[in-house]
C-alpha cells in the first residue's frame, strides 16, 4: 500500500483573487520510505500535508490512500479514515494536558471504540519502546519537550496506521533533541514499513530522510534522493 | 466520558469553583420553592384540601368567594341534578377575637351545614356537636388557644371543640362552624365525576370554578406566588447562563485540543458527548449537594416560617435545573461542532 497524489491542486479565493496554495502536485510515497518536505513559509507545505492527511479536500486531483480516493469521501468517512490509516505528529507535540501519558495513547483506543486489556498493554509497550516506561503516570507538563514529542510519536503509532505525517516535529526542540526525535521517526517508519512524510524547516535533519522534496509557491520544484 | 472524567479530576479547582456557584443557585431555588409552597399552604390550604371538585359561585363572580352570593335554598335543586354526588353550602367570613389569655387573633370562618362533606376531621378533640362548636386549625394553638376554650366573635360565643390540620385561608387559621342562618351563602361546593364544562352546562345561572381557579380569588395569593415564581424562573435562567459562559470559555480555551482530537479521528459526536457528560456530572452532583443543604436549612428554620418541601417538588426543581444546565451548554456544543481539525496542523501558519 502506498500513498499517491495525482495532480493535486488547492485553490483559495480571496475576494476576486484566486490563490493556488498547492499547484498541480503529483507524488508517490512507498511503504518504508521517509520523505522530507521543505520550502519557505507560505509555500503550501502545510496545506499539502493537510490534504495528504485527509484533513482538507483538494480543489482538484486525487489523493489515493490504499487505492481509495480520499478526495471524494464525506467528512464522516474522512474522520474514520484518519483514525484508521493516519498517524499525526504535530508541531508542539499537542498532547491533551489533562491526560496521563498512558491515557494519551489509550484515548485513541477509546475514540476507535476498541478498548481492552490488550490495547492498554499495547500502549504501555509502545511507550516503553520509546523509553517512557517510567513516565506512564505523569502529565505532559511534567515531561521534557523531547519526551513529549516521543509520546506524540507513540500516539501516532497507537492504531498501527499506514501513514505517518509529521508537521515540523522539531519546531519546539533544540537541535540535539530534534535530531533524536527525527531519528526515532525515521527508524520507526522503516521498521514498521509505514509511509512517512515530514514537513520541516530544519535542514540539519534532512539527511535522515530517504527523499527530500521542495515546494515553492505551491509547486513541487525539486526532488532529491539522499545518498547514504 | 473517558475525557470528561479525567479533565474533572485534573482541573479540580476550576470545576470546584463553578460547582460552588451551582450548589448555591440550586439551594436558593429549592429554598424559594419551599417558601412558595409554604406560603401557598399557609394562605390557601383550606381551599386546596377542600373535599370537593368544583366551587359554584354567583354568575359573573370573579373567583373571589367573599364577593359571591347565592341563595341557600338552591341547594336542593342542585343536589337533585343527575351526576352530582354531593353538594354543601359554604360561606367565608373573616373575624377577629380575643383569646382568654388576652391575645387578639384573626380567624377565617368557614360556615357550612351539619351534614356537610366539607367538615374536616378533628385531629384533636371532637367533631362538631352543636351550632356553638367550632373546629379550628391547629396553628391557632401558637396563639395560646386551647381545646374547650370559649371564643367570642360576631356577638356570639363559640366553643373550640377540636383542632384540624391543613386548614388555613388568607394566612389565618380556619374555624369551621355550622351556625348557618343566612338566606344567602357565598358558594356551593360540589362533588361530581362530570367535568367542569358539563357542570357549567347544568348550572347555567352560576359560575363553576375549579379549586385552582378559586385560589386566585384569595386576596394576595396570585401576587405572592407570582413574585416567588418569578425569582425561581430568574434563578433557573441565571444557572443556565453561568454554566453556558463557563463552558463556553472553557471550550474556547480548548479549541486547539479539540482540533487535535478531531485530527486524530475523534468524531464531533464523541466530543459533544464528553462535554454534555461533564455538564451533567457537575449539575447532578451540585444539585444533590444543594438538596442536602436545603434539607438542613429547612430543619433549622424557625417554626413560624412557612416552608414546605417535598421529595416530588425537589425532584421537579432538580430536573428543571438539569435541563437548564444542558440548555446552557448548547452554545459550547455548536462551538465544538464548528472546530476544524485543520487548526491542529496550521498552528501558527495562516
Amino acid at each position: 500500500m502506498s500513498l499517491v497524489l495525482e495532480h493535486v491542486t488547492k485553490v483559495y479565493t480571496d475576494g476576486p483573487k484566486e490563490f493556488k496554495a498547492v499547484d498541480d502536485i503529483s507524488l508517490q510515497v512507498h511503504p518504508g520510505e521517509f520523505v522530507g518536505v521543505i520550502g519557505p513559509s507560505g509555500s503550501g507545505k502545510s496545506t499539502l500535508l493537510s490534504i495528504t492527511g485527509a484533513l482538507l479536500a483538494p480543489t482538484s486531483g486525487k489523493v489515493l490512500i490504499d487505492g481509495k480516493d480520499a478526495a471524494k469521501l464525506s467528512e464522516k468517512a474522512l474522520t474514520a479514515l484518519r483514525l484508521a490509516k493516519i498517524g499525526f505528529i504535530f508541531q508542539a507535540a499537542h498532547l491533551v494536558p489533562y491526560l496521563k501519558i498512558r491515557d494519551q495513547l489509550n484515548v485513541i483506543s477509546v475514540i476507535a471504540q476498541h478498548t481492552g486489556k490488550a490495547q492498554e498493554k499495547h500502549a504501555e509497550a509502545l511507550l516503553s519502546h520509546f523509553g517512557l516506561a517510567h513516565r506512564l503516570d505523569n502529565y505532559p507538563n511534567e515531561l521534557s519537550g523531547g519526551e513529549r514529542q516521543r509520546v506524540a510519536i507513540a500516539r501516532a503509532l497507537m492504531n498501527d496506521p499506514k501513514i505517518i505525517l509529521a508537521d515540523e516535529p522539531t519546531a519546539s526542540l533544540d537541535s540535539k533533541r530534534g535530531r533524536d526525535v527525527v531519528e526515532t521517526l525515521s527508524k520507526e517508519v522503516k521498521e514498521r514499513n509505514k509511509v512517512g512524510i515530514m514537513v520541516t524547516h530544519d535542514e540539519r535533519v534532512l539527511d535522515l530522510c530517504d527523499r527530500v522534496i521542495m515546494i515553492k509557491d505551491g509547486k513541487l520544484v525539486q526532488t532529491e534522493a539522499i545518498q547514504k | 466520558m473517558f475525557l470528561a472524567i479525567r479533565e474533572l479530576f485534573y482541573a479540580k479547582t476550576r470545576f470546584l469553583l463553578i460547582g460552588f456557584i451551582i450548589v448555591l443557585i440550586a439551594s436558593l431555588i429549592f429554598i424559594i420553592s419551599g417558601l412558595a409552597k409554604g406560603l401557598s399552604a399557609n394562605n390557601a390550604s383550606a381551599l386546596q384540601e377542600l373535599p370537593a371538585d368544583y366551587i359554584v359561585m354567583e354568575k359573573g363572580a370573579d373567583t373571589e368567594l367573599a364577593k359571591s352570593l347565592v341563595p341557600k335554598q338552591a341547594l336542593e335543586s342542585i343536589q337533585d341534578i343527575k351526576g352530582i354526588q354531593d353538594v354543601a353550602p359554604l360561606t367565608v367570613r373573616m373575624a377577629n377575637t380575643t383569646t382568654t389569655s388576652g391575645k387578639a387573633v384573626d380567624l377565617a370562618l368557614f360556615i357550612t351545614d351539619e351534614k356537610s362533606m366539607l367538615l374536616p376531621k378533628a385531629i384533636q378533640g371532637k367533631s362538631l356537636a352543636s351550632k356553638k362548636d367550632i373546629l379550628v386549625d391547629q396553628t391557632i394553638q401558637d396563639d395560646g388557644v386551647k381545646l374547650g376554650e370559649k371564643l367570642t366573635f360576631a356577638d356570639q360565643t363559640f366553643h373550640v371543640a377540636g383542632f384540624t390540620e391543613d386548614q388555613r385561608y388568607s394566612h389565618t387559621p380556619v374555624a369551621y362552624m355550622t351556625d348557618n342562618q343566612a338566606d344567602k351563602v357565598n358558594a356551593f361546593a360540589i362533588k361530581t365525576s362530570m367535568d367542569q364544562q358539563q357542570v357549567q352546562d347544568k348550572l347555567k345561572n352560576y359560575s363553576v370554578f375549579t379549586k385552582k381557579e378559586a385560589l386566585k380569588g384569595i386576596p394576595s395569593y396570585s401576587e405572592e406566588q407570582a413574585s416567588l415564581n418569578m425569582m425561581i424562573v430568574f434563578l433557573l435562567i441565571i444557572a443556565a447562563f453561568v454554566l453556558a459562559v463557563f463552558f463556553y470559555v472553557m471550550t474556547l480555551q480548548k479549541r486547539g485540543q479539540f482540533g487535535i482530537l478531531k485530527a486524530l479521528g475523534a468524531k464531533t459526536g464523541y466530543l459533544i458527548k464528553n462535554l454534555l457528560g461533564q455538564v451533567a456530572t457537575i449539575s447532578v452532583v451540585c444539585i444533590a449537594i444543594g438538596a442536602g443543604l436545603t434539607y438542613v436549612i429547612g430543619n433549622v428554620l424557625p417554626d413560624g416560617m412557612p416552608f414546605v418541601i417535598s421529595a416530588s417538588s425537589l425532584l421537579q426543581s432538580s430536573l428543571l435545573i438539569l435541563v437548564m444546565a444542558l440548555l446552557g451548554s448548547l452554545v459550547s456544543m455548536f462551538q465544538v461542532a464548528k472546530i476544524d481539525p485543520l487548526e491542529a496542523i496550521e498552528g501558527g501558519e495562516k
